[in-house]
């Protein structure tokens, strides 16, 4: 290019100017950023090149998927008459496991704690889970890596998980939980096994998972004796027989083909389906498992439930849906679906102090704020939550955290008795889906529940019922030729 | 509900008993005091004797179905017969023999004790193993040890692929052909110790088998962490 040659127009060939950059007028030029390669396109693929595999990653998806926000309810006015929201008696009473089991599980409320391993989390954060969870009059669960002796004595309802890897499985441990949970899949990454990174298997948790300690533990995702559902019945037979049908079997799935999944454990004998959804958290997975699999919570929930109903067991095996529950909307609004209970994980741990600004310096360490740590892969949770690091472990007061979920907890189930209430419902199981209206039109076709502002849902034939009506009072008010 | 005490050893008639009430029956007769137990007519019916923590020796005359004496902590079971699916699995201790085939996924996950096959297993033998023993006096299906953690497989017949794929720890032994070693399974040289105790084990379970013509199977250890230096081998396993 001669020196004569007219400069380039801004942006072009030259690349962007730097955005503190002005042309001395004070202008900012706008920076052109592709829609495709975007910053953040850009950085996983440099990253990706560094590191030579996924990246890895804890919490749960960035996406942004249909969620309950996209519902409202639609609460009593003259058409129905509310209870008083702050005073009048609204039941929580939840009870688990009715199908089979000769001892169901009896919870004071419709929200329980989700299955997260010790090794995952610190054994302070175990022990404080369980401890609200016996305050509040619920269950909390084990992980992969077996039952942790301060978990059980902490949990009045502990549910047993039974998963692939059987790490730290015990039979001493089945018989002493109060409900067993096998464990298909979860929402985070639906077929495929879980992952704890090398720097969180410490020489306790690879003695407790019979693991050589800084391994990279990979778990399986097919479980060693059984495979299909056909399997999955003789193995909760054996469970049954193990602990003479007295406990209620959960079967969990990662929420993909949920309406066949379903079918296929009220088949094999569950007494109890938990779903866990697109938005379910997990300790560490391939991010592009977390982005690219699985359905949204509330998409699992309808499929459930017609499942359930196809199956003429709704009603009868009990439904726990779990997957970014973050409050009492969340949780009413997945009652008024279908629902007998939630399970929050990722909002309990945010209880206990996941991302809290404190201890700040370590979050940048992480190359994080507080507000967006997701690092609980990496084993250095500035908390003290997600860590065997007992220096880390010790920043997590235990008295504290189990105050802080157990308050959290009864918040959720105060604003659930509120929309009850406001429903006119003196019992949150009493929410329905005519309590609620859809703010999206996927939220509408998803839930089946109309768009707010109309009395329909858009079906192909409500489509074509609506075509021909407004053509009908078209045709109506022409005047005559 | 027919039982009847010979001798030392009760005997249970599982004729026309449901999985429940055999292993109902089978819990009574422990806590009264039985220390060896017969179980006849078993006809293949699942999860019998399972999740049993006692001293026992239990006798089962017949061919069984799956998970028979899965979770046990202790009993002595042997089975006159062929056995399906999950034998043994999750075994805390104790020693189930085997005088026939076993299904697949024999002996799964097992923390301690022995486990013995006569015959032939299917696939996934010993998968997770965390410890204890599976001797196969014939061949076992493929991925048979597959992410085994702890333990010894002696297998004196052959084993169909992927044997000892991903495995973290624990020993496999093998008289016959390995159709194809799993992901990150390597052969090692047997050691003098290897050999004694492979020469005591078919001893004690009259294997016809030379001790010196088994291979050794052990994990390389590749996979224990990523490494960016060795794309193939973590492009086969993941």
């Amino acid at each position: 290019m001669s020196s004569e040659s007219p400069a380039p127009p801004a942006g072009e060939g030259q690349g962007s100017r730097h955005p503190t950059s002005s042309d001395g007028n004070g202008y900012k030029p706008l920076l052109r950023t592709s829609k495709i390669w975007s910053p953040e396109v850009i950085e996983d693929i440099q990253l990706k090149a560094q590191l030579g595999r996924y990246r890895m990653q804890g919490f749960s998806t960035h996406r942004r998927v249909p969620t309950f926000d996209d519902l409202t309810f639609v609460p009593c006015g003259l058409s129905r008459v509310p209870l008083e929201g702050y005073r009048e008696r609204c039941e929580t009473r939840t009870v688990l496991g009715t199908r089979f089991a000769r001892k169901p599980i009896e919870l004071k409320i419709p929200i329980t704690i989700t299955g997260m391993s010790y090794g995952a989390l610190s054994k302070t954060a175990k022990t404080a889970l369980g401890r609200a969870a016996t305050r509040v009059g619920t269950s909390t669960t084990t992980g992969d890596g077996g039952m942790l002796r301060e978990e059980r004595e902490a949990s009045h309802l502990l549910v047993y998980q039974v998963l692939p890897s059987r790490y730290g499985f015990n039979p001493d441990h089945l018989k002493a939980a109060d409900a067993i949970e096998i464990v298909i899949g979860q929402g985070a990454k639906p077929g495929t096994g879980g992952v704890l990174l090398g720097s969180k298997v410490s020489d306790v948790i690879a003695e407790q998972r019979t693991l050589p300690a800084g391994v990279d533990q990979r778990s399986p995702v097919r479980h060693p004796d059984f495979i299909g559902p056909d399997d999955l019945q003789i193995k909760i037979e054996e469970l049954r027989e193990a602990t003479d049908w007295e406990k209620p079997i959960y079967v969990k799935l990662g929420a993909s083909r949920a309406a066949d999944d379903v079918k296929l454990a009220v088949k094999a004998g569950a007494d109890v389906i938990v779903l866990d959804g697109l938005e379910g958290a997990t300790g560490a997975s391939p991010d592009v498992l977390l982005d690219h699999t699985g359905i949204p919570t509330m998409s699992g929930l309808c499929e459930a439930v017609r499942a359930l109903e196809d199956m003429k067991a709704f009603g009868t095996v009990q439904l726990i849906v779990s997957g970014g529950i973050k409050n009492g909307a969340d949780a009413a609004k997945a009652l008024a679906l279908g629902a007998d209970a939630v399970s929050i994980g990722t909002a309990a741990l945010i209880a206990l102090n996941c991302n809290a600004p404190l201890y700040i310096e370590d979050y940048h360490k992480l190359g994080v704020e507080p507000g967006s740590c997701h690092h609980c892969h990496t084993g250095r949770c500035p908390v003290g939550i997600t860590t065997q690091d007992p220096v880390l472990e010790a920043r997590l007061e235990l008295d504290e955290a189990a105050d802080r979920v157990f308050n959290f907890i009864q918040s959720m189930t105060m604003e659930m008795q509120m929309f009850a209430r406001a429903c006119g419902n003196a019992d949150v199981h009493h929410l329905e889906a005519e309590d609620l209206r859809a703010l999206t039109l996927e939220a509408s076709l998803i839930t089946g529940v109309p768009l707010a502002g109309t009395d329909f849902v858009l079906t192909p034939q409500a489509i074509a019922d609506r075509v021909a009506a407004v053509l009908e009072a078209r045709s109506r008010r022409r005047p005559p030729s | 509900m027919a039982s009847v005490v010979t001798a030392e050893t009760t005997v249970l008639d599982a004729e026309g008993l449901s999985t429940r009430q055999i292993n109902q029956a089978l819990k009574r007769l422990i806590e009264q005091g039985a220390t060896e137990i017969e179980v006849r007519n078993p006809v293949g019916q699942h999860c019998l004797a399972v999740a049993l923590k006692a001293t026992v020796t239990l006798r089962l005359r017949g061919s069984v179905g799956w998970y028979a004496a899965g979770m046990n902590d202790g009993p002595h079971v042997v089975i006159d017969g062929n056995c399906g699916w999950g034998l043994a699995e999750c075994m805390m201790a104790g020693r189930v023999e085997v005088n026939g085939h076993a299904g697949s996924g024999t002996s799964v996950s097992i923390r301690g004790g022995l486990v013995f096959i006569r015959g032939d297993t299917g696939a996934r033998a010993g998968i997770s193993m965390k410890g204890g023993t599976l001797v196969v006096a014939g061949s076992v299906g493929y991925l048979s040890g597959f992410m085994m953690q702890r333990g010894t497989m002696i297998i004196c017949g052959d084993a169909a692929e992927g044997l000892g794929d991903s495995m973290y720890e624990g020993t496999i032994y093998v008289a016959g052909t390995v159709a194809a070693l799993g992901a990150d399974a390597v052969e090692k040289d047997l050691s003098d110790s290897d050999r004694a105790l492979l020469r005591t084990t078919l001893r004690e379970f009259t294997i016809d088998a030379d001790a010196l013509r088994f291979k050794k199977i052990e994990s390389g250890r590749r996979l224990w962490n990523f490494s960016k230096k060795e794309p193939e081998i973590w492009r086969d396993a993941l």
